[in-house]
Order: C-alpha cells, then structure tokens, then sequence
C-alpha cells in the first residue's frame, strides 16, 4: 500500500508471519488440536527467520541485526511455551513478537506508529493472561503508561507527516517540536527514568513464558529506536549511565525474583543507551550487539526463573534457596547467563561490553566509564552472586529446606528444558566466536575483546567487587519488603486523577446523545470483553471466568475505552493527514 | 557461610588476584592510558570501593528511603489504580 506521497506506508515485514501465526492459533480449536497449535507456534518464528535472512541484503543493516534476534528468541520464546494451551496468550505473544519486527523493519512514520500501538495491545493483554486480580491492575496501568507514551509518538509523528516527512529518517541535532514528542514516546518503551515505572509493575505479573517475551521486546524496540532516530545525543548519556547505577542498585535489595530481573533491564538498557549516546561507528555497534547478546542471556536468566517459580510455586528469593541439586539443569544455564549478564570472559556479555566501554572511553566521559564498570559490579552482586547464592548453591533454611522436598525438575516440559539449554548455549557460541555479533553490527567494528589487558581487567574488577560481597554476605539476603518505584506517583497520590481521568473518558463517551450512545453502547459489549466477539463471532466455546476476575469489571471499562479512543484518535488522525496533502 | 569456608575463599580470592596482577605487570598493554588503565591492579580497588558503593547505596540508603511492607499497596482495603 502507499501513500500519497508515493512512500511506503505499509510494506510486507518478516513480523506478518508471527502476526499471521498468532491469529493461526485463535481459530485453532482447544484441546485435540494441540499438535496443530505447536506446529503453527513453532513455523511463525521460523518463517520470520527466513524472511528475516531472505530479505537480508534489501534492508539496513541494524534492522537485519534486531531482526535476526528477534526472530531467533521468538523461536526459543515458542519453544519454551510450547506445552502452553490458553490460545490467547500463545497469540498475543506471537502478534507481540510480530509487531516488535514490524517495527524493526518500518520505513515511514505510520507504519511504525501502527505497529507500535500494535505493540502495546498485545503486550497488555500479555501482563492480564496472568489471570489474576493483580494481574488485570498492572496490565491495566500499564496500558495506561504505554497509551501516553504511544499517544506522544503519534503527537511527533503527526507533526513530521505534516511536515510532508513520511519516511524515518534520523533526527539527531534537528531539535524540534517533533523530536522532543517522538524521544518522549520512545522513552516510555525504552523504561528511561522517571518512565520506567511500568516495567517492575507489569512484567512479573504476567505468565512466566509472558516475561520472557516481554524482557526481550518493547526495551529492546526502544533501543532500536532510539539508535536509528537519537544516535549521538549526548543527553541520553547522563540517563544511560544513571539507569545502569540505580537499576543495579534496585536488584540488589529486591526480593521478587521478576522484579530482579524488570531492574536489570532496566541497568542493562542503561549501558546500550550509553553507547549510542556517545554516538559514532562504535558507539552504534556496542548499543546494538549489546541488545543483541542481552537479549539471549536475560532471555534465558528469565526462562530459568519462569522455572523455578513453575516448579517451586514461590517467586521470593526469601523464600527460595538450595535449588543447584533440585534443578541441576535450571541451575546450570541460570549460572551460565548468570556470568554472562556480568560481562564474564568468553561469554556473550563481555564481548559487546567491551564494545560499550570503548565507545565511552573513546568519547572522553571517563567519568561515566568509571561508573559503568561500578554498574557490572552490581550486576555481579545482584545476579552473578546475590542469586546463585541464595536460590541455587548457598544453604538454605529449614523451612525452605522442608518446602523443597517436593521440588523436582522432572516436571518441567521438555520444551521448557530444550528452551533454556538453547538459550545458555547462544551466550556460550556468541561468546567464543564475538566475530558472529560483531559481524552483524552496522558499522562491524570490533572489539577486541581477548587482550591480556581486557580479560585482566575484567577478572581483577570482579575479583575485588567478590570480596565486597563476601564481607558483606550476611546482609545480603533480600528483605521480605517491596521496593517503591516512580509507579507509586500514579498508584498512590494521583490514583484518583488516573481513575478519574479513564473513568471520565468513559462517562463522556456515554453521554454524547442517545442515538450516539445506542450505537456505541451496541458495539461496548465487544469492547468490554473483547473475547466475546471470537466467542460469538468464531463460535469459541466461552470459558469459565476465574472468580478473582469476577469483580474486575471496574478496570476492563476503562482500559477498554482507553483501546478504543487511542483507535479513534488515530483514524482521525490518518484522515485528517490524507485531507491535508 | 561458616567462618572457615569462608577463610578459604578468601585466601583463594587473594591467590588469583595476585596472578591476575602479575600478569598484568609482564604482559598487558593498555589500550587507554587513564590512571586505572595504567596502575597494575588498579582494577581490585575499583571492584572493591564500587561494591561497597552500591552496597552504601542500595542497602543503607535506597532500602530505607524506598521499602515498605509487602501489602504497601493493598493496605486500607482500597484498590490502588
């Protein structure tokens, strides 16, 4: 399809095969189907992958390489879902992942905007397949958080279209309105500080084969983003390097194992916008090749999560503990990305690290390199150590003791295991061969990462940080506490504002005239419960609601509103673009 | 951890933080010439003062600034938004 002024608006990406798939396994009936929905789970991420090398040598190089992954860990995700049977979680993660690729391969502003929301719908209904009342509350906040941040791109977009710029181009240096709406709307995805509330608040309600999706999706888009789009801007520089410090400092006292991880994201994240911020051949090469590996390893430290908390049924780190001879397994490929996620030698990590850091060294911020190297120390503490220690190879109490006699990894799915053993061993291949990430990266800059002076360099770092933590080991155990975030603003003191405002969306629809309000009220049922129109409409056979959600109806309103004004917004929006040109 | 598992950590610690050193000393050459690049083991004390930096950070002054009961928000009967 195109546009009138003859660009792309929307162009056939490697993502509609995953979109494609996901919408497969709606119609595919429950249960005695299930090796039909396994086939089609497991042929979307392969057919994006084919798509992805086939249309290689036609696209820019930094799509192929977030192309690639995303493709690659859509696969590992499906895989590690595979004995899943709720049919509308399997395919909002596969329009999840499809719609992260089409964003990836977007050319104009209007199809990446679309695929964006896309992105935030899917990720939404990913948080409430959690199923629980907690579950529907995160996802309803953080479908709040991400149509604000969604509603701001689409602010700076309008402003390009109307500026006749249909196609992405970079926007460095060229600070305009549009700039300012657009990095906003991308700050949100990316979790930049103080928009970084949603991640620790949606992430570890959701399902465990949910987080790992979403842990490698909407940051990494914004990461995407945020190099195509804000490559050399020094000002993200101060915020990379504050979220690597503080999201270090968060995992280290957190006591909810996904939440842990929802702040490494956010430390890690911290590192790649550094990079990119700092600008130049290697600083775009070290943002994308440390996405691409942090993608592998916290997918993985998440799938080994997701299984301990699948086996366990408990997702404190206070109350986990003495798992390495339960889970042999589990504990093996935990250790594995454990260290990678440090920047380990020989491991994934270390190599786009070293990318990371000699972009900011050769910048001259050694200030900020100082603090990125005390970042991977906490990244050792809160991971590499705090976690191996206490939920798998350190002793535990009793009480855990007694609680873990009937922890088995025999359980776990084979696909579960084939999962992460794939996932460790990617950090592990990428880690001994770097030329295979470095050879991706847009520029192909290396790092060099196996000089005597780096590995030492990294050995002595974490040597010393080891020695902290082991004179402080005693208080190292996580408190039973919950940590605050910037999600307290909207939780607490402007609770009633946020409410209000959905709930005063919803009154005003309700009262634009009753001929209006006939119509719309016929079409809410819908809205409201938007499973109903695949109940109907496809003749699904409707399910029997769990009785935590019976009460929930106050949160679905309005976050069903709040769909379908973002929808409405943006028709008006195309229509008023197409009547302006 | 008891007392003497922990001694032998230490000591062990120490033995490759030597031989990290050494190596250092007779074999690398520092692409970048800041202070830290060029001190031998210089790297030990960044490790060191950095982890008790976050250990200050996170544990003595983010724990107690940012902490709260577990049903922080659930308290008072009231649904948070």
């Amino acid at each position: 399809m195109h546009d009138l002024a003859g660009g792309l608006l929307f162009s056939p990406t490697p993502g509609v095969a995953l979109i494609v798939g996901g919408l497969l396994t709606l119609l595919v009936p429950g249960s005695g189907k299930a090796a039909l929905r396994k086939a089609v789970m497991i042929l979307g991420p392969v057919g994006a992958l084919v798509w992805v090398a086939v249309k290689g040598p036609e696209t820019e190089s930094l799509s192929f390489m977030f192309g690639t992954i995303f493709a690659i860990i859509a696969g590992i995700g499906a895989l590690y879902n595979l004995h899943v049977k709720d049919r509308f979680e399997i395919a909002a993660e596969m329009a999840y992942a499809g719609s992260s690729l089409g964003v990836v391969y977007a050319s104009g502003w209007l199809e990446m905007l679309v695929y964006w929301e896309l992105m935030a719908v899917c990720s939404w209904l990913i948080v409430r397949c959690g199923r629980t009342q907690k579950a529907s509350q995160a996802g309803f906040r953080y479908l709040l958080i991400h149509m604000l941040g969604g509603n701001l791109l689409l602010a700076g977009v309008t402003l390009k279209l109307l500026a006749g710029e249909t196609i992405i181009t970079c926007l460095t240096g060229n600070v305009d309105g549009a700039y300012w709406l657009i990095l906003a709307g991308v700050a949100v995805n990316a979790a930049i500080p103080p928009l970084n509330g949603w991640i620790a608040d949606a992430y570890p309600e959701s399902t465990m084969g949910g987080t790992v999706y979403m842990g490698s999706y909407t940051t990494k888009v914004g990461v995407f983003c945020l190099i195509r789009l804000f490559a050399g801007t020094e000002l993200l520089l101060y915020f990379g390097v504050f979220m690597a410090v503080w999201g270090a400092c968060m995992a280290l006292i957190e006591n909810d194992l996904r939440r842990l991880f929802a702040y490494h994201i956010i430390s890690q994240v911290g590192y790649m916008i550094a990079a990119l911020a700092v600008g130049g051949p290697v600083g775009v090469d070290g943002a994308a090749a440390h996405a691409f590996n942090n993608i592998l390893y916290k997918g993985t430290l998440l799938m080994c999560a997701g299984t301990v908390i699948f086996v366990t049924g408990r997702r404190k780190i206070s109350e986990l503990g003495g798992l390495g001879k339960k889970m042999p397994l589990t504990a093996g490929c935990f250790l594995i990305a454990s260290l990678a996620i440090a920047g380990f030698p020989l491991l994934n990590g270390f190599n786009s690290k070293a990318l990371v850091m000699n972009a900011v060294a050769e910048s001259g911020n050694h200030w900020a390199e100082l603090l990125l190297m005390v970042a991977s120390v906490g990244t050792l503490f809160s991971v590499t150590l705090k976690l191996n220690y206490f939920v798998f190879f350190g002793p535990c109490e009793a009480a855990v003791e007694e609680a873990n006699r009937q922890v088995s990894e025999r359980e776990v799915p084979l696909g579960r295991k084939a999962a992460m053993v794939l996932g460790a061993s990617g950090c592990v291949v990428c880690g001994l061969l770097p030329q295979l990430v470095y050879g991706l990266t847009p520029y192909g800059s290396d790092g060099h990462p196996f000089t005597v002076d780096h590995v030492t360099q990294y050995l002595e770092l974490f040597g010393g940080g080891a020695l902290a933590f082991l004179m402080y080991l005693e208080h190292m155990r996580p408190k039973k506490k919950l940590t605050l975030d910037t999600d307290w603003f909207y939780r607490k003191p402007l609770k009633y504002g946020v409410l209000g405002i959905s709930r005063g969306c919803w009154q005003l629809f309700c009262s634009i005239g009753e001929g209006v309000y006939g119509l719309v009220t016929s079409g809410s049922r819908y809205l409201h419960h938007p499973r109903l129109l695949l109940e109907e409409k496809l003749g699904v056979k409707p399910r029997k609601r769990p009785d935590c959600l019976e009460d929930d109806d106050v949160l679905q309103k309005p976050a069903g509103w709040l769909v379908a004004m973002n929808f409405a917004i943006f028709l008006a929006l195309i229509l008023f673009v197409f009547y302006n040109r | 951890m008891d007392k003497r598992r922990k001694k032998k950590i230490y000591a062990g610690l120490a033995l490759v933080l030597a031989a990290l050193v050494a190596i250092e000393i007779f074999f690398a050459q520092p692409h970048h010439h800041m202070l830290w690049n060029e001190i031998p083991g210089a790297d030990i004390l960044l490790g060191f003062g950095g982890g008790w930096l976050l250990i200050f950070l996170g544990k003595m002054v983010m724990a107690r600034l940012q902490q709260r009961e577990e049903d922080y928000y659930e308290k008072g009967g009231e649904k948070d938004a």
